[in-house]
């Protein structure tokens, strides 16, 4: 560890936390754009007396400057408290924290998946570049990166729930009811879902990064200095490959967490994802906050380990201004 | 080495097509990916502009027939649980699912695409400040930028463009400042700058041209990439509202029926895909023309 | 030190290994592509020799160096035979093809900066070779490593170890390139283009460093180069490729000093020399792209070609020289060379200064140091300045300037009457039209999507706005005949154009502003040297026609040498010469200038 690295890694710690801080400012202020009485109204009803409303600001503490509430809503967050949702009443962080753990969980299975098949399926493509093989499965990628992630999923659920019955039509009540095998299985189709929507990006670009690679002239020079076939894939191919490659897996991470949403809404599977939605629906503005604020938590410490790992991969930035 | 070593000594150079559109067309037409994918744009653009005009009911007039009817010959496609024809609707249901993606890129090449043109050619702090700002608009995904924007606007037609608009500038963004980036150091730039070339001739005339083949790759790119979103979102409920017919909605208010009546998910389903599919196809084709054709110049 | 591999030599005989090209055929199967790129290649590799390959851009000469060794890429069909000691690389297994590769075999490309692996350590780089082919390991591999890299000059080895290829200049990489080439004591030792591209001082001492070694190791070298002088002043014997085929082969010496072959004789007469100013003209068009087998290659280009030439394919036959020679009429011609002539220009007395520059400095913001510092120079009208310098030396930051792409950070400049204190954008019209700027690269000098004839309207359109729509369309035909291009050339687009013919018409653009002053960025440096000469030629004939004084940036000493009339030596953004040409090259007053023309490889010097 060397001063020079401190710093990089120093200020790119920094650049993620202000990004943090701009993502929860944005937020709050497109959460409270609102009049008060339109949010109490949205959530109470048209039909509702003036005292009624005010009672319901008051309640939520929405005749508060902006900024005040804001700071306030950090100050809570920071600690884990989320608020209490407008709807319901109760208190945000209990709905929110178990789902939370089961949609990373389901963006993880889906990723190791999808970046495991992609990268796999773009090394081999690599190697047969210009053949049939190549072309077909290629346009085939391309067909597949077209879909709509529901449309993915809503073909899946059709072959395996509908037409082979291999999986039950209502997932998420295992949940509730099933033992740990049931709720196994429900994790099955949405993670398919999202490791195919992610599939057909890292093989694209894998098959691009190595094929650039194996066209290389360190490459050519490496194998004219008699190295093994092994050392020159893995030491000169691969490792220059990977750089890009990092990139765009960090930006499928963050593809994959946002894409709990539709798979939770389209499986009944009891993640973040279908609170968000409904919380939107519902017009509850507190657990609407909560939930982007958590995503982007995600989504910031995913991008602070693809730069940490890209500084780890490339020299050049790491040894930037010397 | 290129193009001279295909030459015979002392030969006037050979017939080759010549500039603009015709050859940027010629390009696309030349794989044949590209060709399925004008060929299913194409056959899509002429569903969704006259399909309504063959649609025999209005999309929106409910109890047409019992609710969840079969397909019958009064009703091709049978009835959804509004007993509204479903034919009718998903004639119909491609508008939306078009023309909204369709404003929303042209309202970001208007806003981002022109900012980027401008502060890359300027250079400097605006450039440095323009960039600065879309890679802040990149750090959360589309899907929830999007439904930051429904959340606090609500669904409405010009929400939706807007919010789209907005998840497609970083990218048109950075599509643009590198076009630009790549001409604006070329000699030939230089050599029109030293002619004491005006500022808006230097990037019309010799900057704009060479601008146009990866931009229209891209905004063909953009449009998939908004019926993707907007579809998402209406399938979410979060789109196009009720009672409005759309693929997407379609879909949506079909999910439940799925296991007695797929037809009426699979049908606008299979629209969507083929809509976006074609468009990918061809927008990848043209992306590897002009990219081809900028290796061959350089 | 003993290779465990080999046989020892008895007897006073050296050990060493001889490379035996036979025949070696190169094939690429495919549409557009049907010769051969390299035909009948024979030559043979002594230890302790240098075989030098010399050809222009795409005569298969580097495909021949690769072929060689056995090395091919996806689709390339090579035939004939490589043999060292009694082993056919050709035939050999690859896996025993590898066994040899970095051990008794090394190869160096071009481009050091593109061949070493840009994110691993050099140390680990060269520790990889040592490895697999002596099995080196700890304390010996690092003291191993050490010993390399202070045979190749690299200061500081132990620490350099520990670097990445980036932070190393282009001299350096290279260097170590040629370490790891080394590191297994080879026998056979290949290098392709190994110094193009670097500093003419960094390449002199670079080829002293590979003479060096091998003359101490016994090492059969083959050095592929386009630069002819390179080679005439470095190896033992020459080649000359022309169309995927050797046209002459001998002893250097004897081949530099009578050469048989047409084309050696305009190649060596082509060559900027810098104890004679005078250039052979250029030869009119491009060489074949693949080996012309049913009659010589070169007769559509050669000004000596008889009927037969066009109908007979010529066998080598033995020259006098010692070796062999690829013409039918060598014997006829072999006291015939080309007449070299001086480039014609008006040298107006130089009474009338056009263009003063005087303490002009650039520093660009966040450059550690100014581009351009503090340099002055007058011009006189129809005067050649020629500008010369290393890269890096700012040279190229003076026409920006006087051309209005940049501003001076300080600094006063005139032409003519008219202070230049402002961006082109900001000048006259009539002061833009009579400085006009031709750029080194001419694939990037002429809009891509612009017709040849929209690219030569445009300064009309800027500059001669009385001209009506036919007198312009005359113009444009005019000065395309001038430039020796075809009227049709008007409709084609840049890209279906030679790099020379483009530069041609970046020149026609230039003139048809009839500028007073003609700013040249080394423009040349991408064209090969028959093409070269023309277009040098070009602009000497329409400067003088018009009586534009022209200033001439170029990194090549002995090519200014053959335009200007004055040269100014820069170095570091400053000015450390500033000579009349003969006086310059009789007696240099500063060490660098005295550097530079020391390092300049002499043709005839041998």
């Amino acid at each position: 560890m060397n001063w020079r690295l401190l710093q990089q890694v120093g200020m790119r710690l920094g650049a993620n936390l202000l990004t943090l801080a701009l993502i929860s400012a944005v937020t709050f202020l497109l959460m409270n754009v609102k009049a008060p009485e339109d949010i109490a109204r949205s959530v109470l009803g048209r039909e509702v007396s003036a005292p009624q409303i005010a009672e319901f600001v008051a309640r939520h503490e929405l005749d508060r400057p902006v900024l005040a509430r804001y700071a306030g809503w950090m100050a809570d967050f920071v600690r884990g408290d989320f608020g209490k949702s407008i709807v319901t009443g109760r208190p945000v962080s209990a709905d929110v924290v178990t789902r939370l753990g089961r949609s990373l969980l389901l963006a993880a299975l889906g990723s190791l998946v999808g970046v495991t098949a992609g990268i796999a399926i773009g090394v081999f493509l690599a190697r047969r570049i210009g053949s049939k093989t190549d072309f077909r499965l290629v346009t085939g990628l391309l067909v597949l990166a077209s879909m709509p992630e529901f449309l993915i999923g809503i073909a899946l659920y059709l072959v395996f729930v509908v037409w082979l019955g291999w999986f039950p039509t209502q997932a998420g009540m295992a949940f509730s009811f099933g033992d740990v095998w049931a709720r196994a299985v429900t994790f099955v189709l949405p993670a398919a879902t999202i490791a195919l929507l992610l599939m057909p990006h890292i093989a694209r670009v894998a098959r691009a990064a190595t094929m650039e690679a194996f066209a290389s002239d360190y490459v050519d020079a490496a194998r004219l200095r008699g190295l093994s076939e092994r050392q020159v894939n893995w030491d000169h191919a691969f490792r220059n490959a990977a750089l890009p490659l990092v990139s765009v897996i960090g930006i499928n991470l963050v593809y994959a967490v946002s894409g709990v949403v539709v798979v939770d809404y389209l499986f009944g599977f009891p993640g973040l994802g279908a609170l968000l939605v409904a919380s939107i629906g519902s017009g509850d503005l507190f657990t609407t906050q909560a939930i982007v604020m958590l995503f982007a938590l995600v989504i910031v410490a995913i991008n602070v380990v693809v730069d940490l790992v890209m500084l780890w991969l490339n020299p050049r930035l790491r040894l930037a201004g010397r | 080495m290129s193009i001279a070593v295909l030459q015979q000594p002392g030969e006037a150079p050979g017939e080759a097509p010549g500039p603009g559109r015709p050859a940027l067309w010629r390009g696309l037409m030349a794989a044949p990916d590209g060709r399925v994918g004008v060929g299913l744009t194409v056959a899509m653009l002429l569903l969704i502009v006259f399909g309504p005009l063959a649609a025999p009911y209005s999309p929106t007039a409910i109890n047409l027939a019992p609710a969840n009817q079969p397909p019958s010959f009064e009703h091709l496609l049978g009835a959804d649980h509004l007993g509204r024809d479903v034919f009718s609707r998903f004639l119909w249901g491609g508008r939306s699912i078009l023309a909204i993606p369709l404003m929303a890129v042209i309202l970001t090449y208007a806003t981002a695409g022109l900012l980027s043109l401008v502060a890359t050619y300027r250079g400097g702090a605006v450039d440095l400040v323009v960039c600065r700002f879309f890679e802040l608009m990149m750090s959360l995904p589309a899907l929830l930028k999007i439904l930051l924007l429904v959340a606090a606007f609500g669904p409405t037609t010009g929400v939706l463009i807007v919010a789209i608009a907005i998840t497609n500038m970083p990218g048109a963004s950075r599509v643009v400042r590198g076009a630009v980036l790549g001409e604006i150091r070329a000699d030939y730039v230089q050599a029109a700058q030293a002619r004491g070339e005006a500022t808006l001739s230097v990037v019309v005339r010799e900057i704009l041209p060479n601008v146009l083949g990866p931009v229209a790759a891209d905004f063909a790119l953009r449009i998939t990439w908004g019926i993707i979103a907007l579809s998402t979102l209406s399938f979410l409920g979060l789109g196009v509202q009720p009672p409005e017919a759309d693929w997407g909605l379609m879909i949506q208010e079909s999910r439940s029926s799925l296991q007695k009546a797929p037809l009426i998910t699979i049908l606008p389903a299979m629209a969507i895909a083929a809509l976006s599919i074609g468009l990918n196809l061809a927008s990848d084709a043209l992306v590897r023309h002009v990219t081809s054709q900028g290796n061959g110049r350089r | 030190m003993l290779r465990d591999h080999d046989e020892l030599a008895i007897g006073g005989e050296p050990a060493g290994g001889r490379l035996e090209l036979r025949d070696i055929t190169v094939r690429h199967p495919g549409p557009g592509r049907d010769g051969p790129t390299v035909w009948n290649v024979t030559l043979t590799l002594e230890p302790g020799r240098i075989l030098g390959l010399a050809g222009e851009s795409g005569c298969g000469k580097s495909t021949t160096a690769k072929a060689a060794i056995g090395f091919r890429r996806g689709g390339e069909e090579v035939s004939g035979a490589s043999v060292l000691s009694g082993l056919d690389l050709l035939g050999l297994a690859p896996d025993a093809r590898r066994r040899l590769w970095g051990n008794r075999i090394s190869y160096v490309s071009q481009s050091a900066s593109l061949a070493l692996n840009p994110s691993m350590r050099v140390g680990r780089q060269l520790a990889q070779p040592l490895r697999r082919h002596r099995g080196l390991k700890g304390a010996a591999l690092a003291q191993r490593q050490v010993e390399l890299f202070e045979m190749v000059g690299i200061p500081n080895p132990q620490a350099a170890l520990k670097r990445y290829p980036f932070q190393f200049s282009g001299g350096q990489q290279q260097r170590i390139a040629l370490a790891i080439a080394l590191c297994c004591d080879p026998e056979i030792l290949i290098l392709d283009e190994p110094t193009t591209g670097l500093d003419v001082t960094t390449q002199a001492r670079i080829s002293a460093l590979l003479r060096d070694i091998a003359d101490r190791m016994r090492i059969a070298v083959l050095y592929v180069s386009h630069d002819l002088a390179l080679l005439a002043n470095l190896t033992d014997r020459l080649a000359v490729m022309y169309a995927g085929e050797i046209v002459e082969e001998g002893p250097t010496r004897a081949v530099i000093a009578a050469p048989r072959h047409p084309y050696t004789k305009i190649l060596l007469g082509l060559s900027p020399r810098i104890d004679d100013p005078r250039l052979v003209p250029g030869i009119p068009g491009i060489p074949p792209p693949t080996a012309v087998l049913d009659h010589c290659a070169f007769a559509p280009r050669c000004p000596y070609a008889a009927d037969a030439c066009h109908t007979v394919h010529p066998a080598p036959a033995a020259a006098a020289h010692g070796g062999v020679v690829r013409c039918l009429r060598a014997d006829e011609l072999s006291t015939v060379s080309p007449e070299p002539v001086a480039f014609a220009h008006a040298r107006d007395a130089g009474t009338e200064t056009l263009l003063i520059v005087d303490q002009v400095r650039l520093h660009y913001r966040n450059a550690p140091r100014p581009s351009v510092d503090d340099v002055s120079f007058k011009l006189a009208a129809g005067e050649w300045l020629g500008i010369v310098g290393e890269s890096g030396s700012g040279k190229s930051s003076i026409l920006k300037m006087i051309s209005g792409l940049v501003l001076p950070t300080e600094g006063y400049m005139r032409f003519g009457n008219i202070r230049l204190d402002s961006l082109a954008l900001a000048r006259p019209r009539e002061l833009c039209r009579t400085i006009q700027l031709v750029f080194q690269n001419p694939d990037a000098s002429l809009n891509p999507r612009h017709s040849i004839r929209q690219i030569l309207m445009r300064p009309l359109v800027l500059f001669r706005g009385e001209l009506g729509a036919r007198e312009r369309e005359a113009m444009i035909l005019a000065i395309l005949d001038r430039v020796r291009l075809p009227a049709s050339v008007a409709d084609r687009m840049p890209h279906h154009l030679s790099g020379g013919q483009r530069q041609r018409v970046a020149i026609a653009r230039a003139f048809l502003a009839r500028p007073q002053l003609l700013l040249c960025d080394e423009v040349t440096s991408a064209l090969d040297v028959s093409v070269q000469a023309t277009v040098l030629q070009m602009i000497a004939d329409l400067s003088a026609e018009t009586g534009a004084a022209v200033i001439l940036v170029s990194h090549d000493l002995a090519l200014v040498r053959t335009m200007a009339d004055r040269i100014i030596v820069m170095k570091d953004g400053m000015v450390v010469e500033q000579a009349a040409s003969d006086a310059l090259f009789a007696d240099p007053q500063s060490a660098y200038t005295r550097e530079l023309i020391a390092a300049i490889p002499r043709l005839g010097a041998a």
